[in-house]
C-alpha cells in the first residue's frame, strides 16, 4: 500500500528512480517498520517514525472511501472504543488489564513489551487505548527523553510550579507529551496506533473539502486528546482516545462547513477582518 | 514562483507570530497549552458568531451599515470572550498560587504572567491568521492570483496577508495590555483594548469603498503599531515597578 503511494510521488514530482534502488528502498522500510516494532533496540525516533508513517499511509487509503462512509465509520469506531475500553467484558480492557498485570511482575520487560500490545491492537483497525503509568517507578523507566525534558521543565518557573502538585504533576507531564505527539509512545502514556490513524482520517477527510476544515478539525483533535488526558489524570485507567477527540472532530466539521465558511469568505474577500 | 509566493504570504501573515512562538512560546510546555486552548476558543466563537450571521448572509445590499454591525457584534463579542478568558486566567492563578504556596515555592513572577497573557493573547492572533488568512491562502500555491474588484492594485492574498499581519499584533499585544489592565484596575487599559479592536474591524470597511485598500491598510498599521508602542511602554512600566519593589524587599 505504502508502496503505491511512493510511486505515486515519485510520479507526480518526477523523481528519477530506477525499479532496484526502490525494490530496496521499501525492503529497507518494511525490514525496519517490523524490526522497530517488535524489538527494544531500536532508538525511539525510528520507531515514532515508523508509527506515524504508517499512520499516514493507512489515512492516505482511508480517504478512498465515500464521504458518509467515512463519517459513519469513524463514529462508529469512536463508539466500539469507548464500549471496548471502558465496558467490563471489554476486549481492550482484557488485554490492558492483562499487560497491567504483567507489568506489576516484570516492569523493565513489560515496559518494553507495551508497545507491542498497542501495535498489535492497532493491527487488528479498530482497537485504540491509552494507557497511563501513574507509577512513579515506570516513569523513570521512560528513557533518556524524558528525563531530558524534565530537567528542561523543572528549571522553568512556570513549570516548576506547576509540577509542584503530585496531581499536577501527572497533569502536565501528558500535557507535554500530547505536544509532543511522537514521543508519546514510548513515554508515561501510550496512545494506540489505530487513534493515529484515525485522527490521520478525519484529518485527510476535512482536507478534502478546504484547509479550513483541517484547522478546525486538527484543533478539535488536539483539544479531545487534552480532555482524555485530563480525564486519564482524574481516572486513572486505560480510556478510550477516540470519542471526545472524534466527536469534537466531527463537530467542528459540520460546523465549520455549514457554518463558519460562508461567513468568513464572504468577510474576507470583501478584505473585513476583525 | 507560485510555491514560493503562497509560502511567502503565509509567512508574511505568520512570520512574526513563528519567532515569538520559537523564541517564547516553545520554551514552556504550559504556555503552549495556554496557546492551543486560547486559540480553541477563537475559534468556538467563530464558529458561534457565524452560527448567528449565517441566515443573513451572503449580503446582498451594497450599504455599510449591515457590515458595520457584523463587525461590531463580532468585536463585542470577541472582547465578551477576553474577560471569560481573563476569568479563567484569574482561578487559574489562584490555583497555582495556592500550590506555589504550599510546597514553598516562589510564586508567578509578572514576567510568567506577562508570558500567560502573551501566549493567549498570541492564540487569538494566530486563529484569525489562520481562518481569515491562511485557510484560503490554498489557491495562492497555483498557477494563478486572484484581485479583488475594490482594490486592484495588489493581489488579494497578498492583501490579506498583510491585513491578517496587522490584526495578530493587535490581538497578541492587546491581550497582554488588557490582562495588566484587569490586575491593575487600570481604566484606560481596560478600555484601549476594544476601542483598538473596533476601530480595527471599523476600519477594514474603508476596503469596501474603491480602492480605499491604500488608505485602510497604512491606517489598520498605525494602530498595530500604536498597539505594540503601548504594550511594550506598559511591560516596561511594570517591570521597573517590580524590580523597584524587589530592590526594596532585599
Amino acid at each position: 500500500m505504502g508502496s503505491s503511494i511512493l510511486i505515486s510521488i515519485i510520479q507526480r514530482f518526477n523523481i528519477p528512480v530506477d525499479a532496484v534502488t526502490f525494490f530496496i528502498l521499501v525492503l529497507n522500510f518494511t525490514v525496519i517498520g517490523t524490526i522497530s516494532v517488535f524489538s527494544n533496540g531500536i532508538p525511539i525516533i525510528v520507531k515514532q517514525s515508523n508509527m506515524v508513517v504508517l499512520g499516514i499511509i493507512v489515512a492516505a487509503w482511508f480517504t478512498a472511501l465515500p464521504e458518509w462512509t467515512t463519517w459513519v465509520v469513524l463514529v462508529a469506531l469512536a463508539l466500539y472504543d469507548l464500549a471496548a475500553v471502558l465496558a467490563p467484558g471489554g476486549p481492550l480492557k482484557l488485554l490492558v488489564e492483562l499487560a497491567s498485570t504483567r507489568d506489576e511482575e516484570l516492569p523493565a520487560l513489560v515496559y518494553e513489551s507495551r508497545p507491542n500490545v498497542v501495535r498489535n491492537s492497532g493491527a487488528r483497525g479498530s482497537r485504540e487505548h491509552l494507557v497511563i503509568d501513574v507509577r512513579g517507578n515506570e516513569r523513570e523507566n521512560g528513557g533518556e527523553i524524558e528525563e531530558v525534558s524534565e530537567g528542561v521543565g523543572e528549571t522553568l518557573p512556570l513549570v516548576e510550579n506547576v509540577e509542584n502538585r503530585s496531581d499536577a504533576r501527572v497533569l502536565l507531564r501528558n500535557d507535554i507529551e500530547e505536544m509532543e505527539s511522537e514521543e508519546m509512545t514510548e513515554r508515561g502514556i501510550k496512545l494506540g496506533m489505530g487513534d493515529f490513524i484515525f485522527y490521520s482520517v478525519l484529518v485527510g477527510r476535512a482536507a478534502m473539502y478546504d484547509l479550513m476544515t483541517v484547522y478546525a478539525c486538527y484543533l478539535a483533535i488536539i483539544s479531545g486528546l487534552g480532555c482524555t488526558l485530563i480525564l486519564l489524570a482524574v481516572c486513572r485507567h486505560a480510556l478510550p482516545a477516540l470519542p471526545i477527540s472524534i466527536a469534537l472532530g466531527v463537530m467542528f466539521y459540520f460546523l465549520t462547513r455549514l457554518l463558519m465558511e460562508p461567513f468568513v469568505v464572504g468577510a474576507s474577500t470583501n478584505l473585513m477582518m476583525f | 514562483m507560485t510555491v514560493a509566493a503562497g509560502i511567502g504570504y503565509a509567512l508574511l501573515a505568520l512570520g512574526p507570530s513563528l519567532s515569538l512562538f520559537a523564541t517564547v512560546i516553545s520554551q514552556k510546555p504550559f504556555l503552549i497549552l495556554t496557546l492551543l486552548s486560547s486559540t480553541l476558543l477563537w475559534l468556538i466563537s467563530l464558529i458561534a458568531l457565524s452560527a448567528i450571521w449565517r441566515p443573513f448572509l451572503p449580503l446582498k445590499t451594497a450599504s455599510l451599515w449591515p457590515y458595520a454591525l457584523l463587525i461590531l457584534t463580532s468585536v463585542a463579542f470577541q472582547e465578551a470572550l477576553r474577560l471569560l478568558l481573563w476569568r479563567l486566567y484569574m482561578r487559574m492563578e489562584e490555583i497555582l498560587d495556592a500550590f506555589a504556596d504550599r510546597v514553598s515555592k516562589p510564586r508567578l513572577f509578572i514576567t510568567d504572567k506577562m508570558q500567560i497573557a502573551l501566549a493567549g493573547g498570541m492564540g487569538h492572533g494566530v486563529a484569525h491568521a489562520i481562518f481569515f488568512c491562511v485557510s484560503l491562502l490554498t489557491p495562492a500555491f497555483g498557477p494563478a492570483t486572484y484581485y479583488v474588484e475594490k482594490c486592484s492594485q495588489i493581489p488579494f492574498f497578498f492583501v490579506s496577508a498583510i491585513i491578517a499581519l496587522a490584526f495578530v499584533t493587535i490581538h497578541t499585544f492587546s491581550m497582554v495590555i488588557a490582562f495588566s489592565g484587569y490586575r491593575e484596575g487600570n481604566k484606560v487599559d481596560q478600555y484601549f483594548v476594544p476601542i483598538v479592536h473596533l476601530a480595527a474591524g471599523m476600519l477594514t470597511l474603508i476596503n469596501l469603498a474603491s480602492g480605499g485598500c491604500i488608505v485602510g491598510i497604512p491606517l489598520l498599521y498605525v494602530l498595530a503599531v500604536l498597539t505594540l508602542g503601548h504594550c511594550g511602554k506598559m511591560v516596561w512600566k511594570r517591570l521597573a515597578e517590580s524590580t523597584r519593589r524587589q530592590g526594596d524587599l532585599y
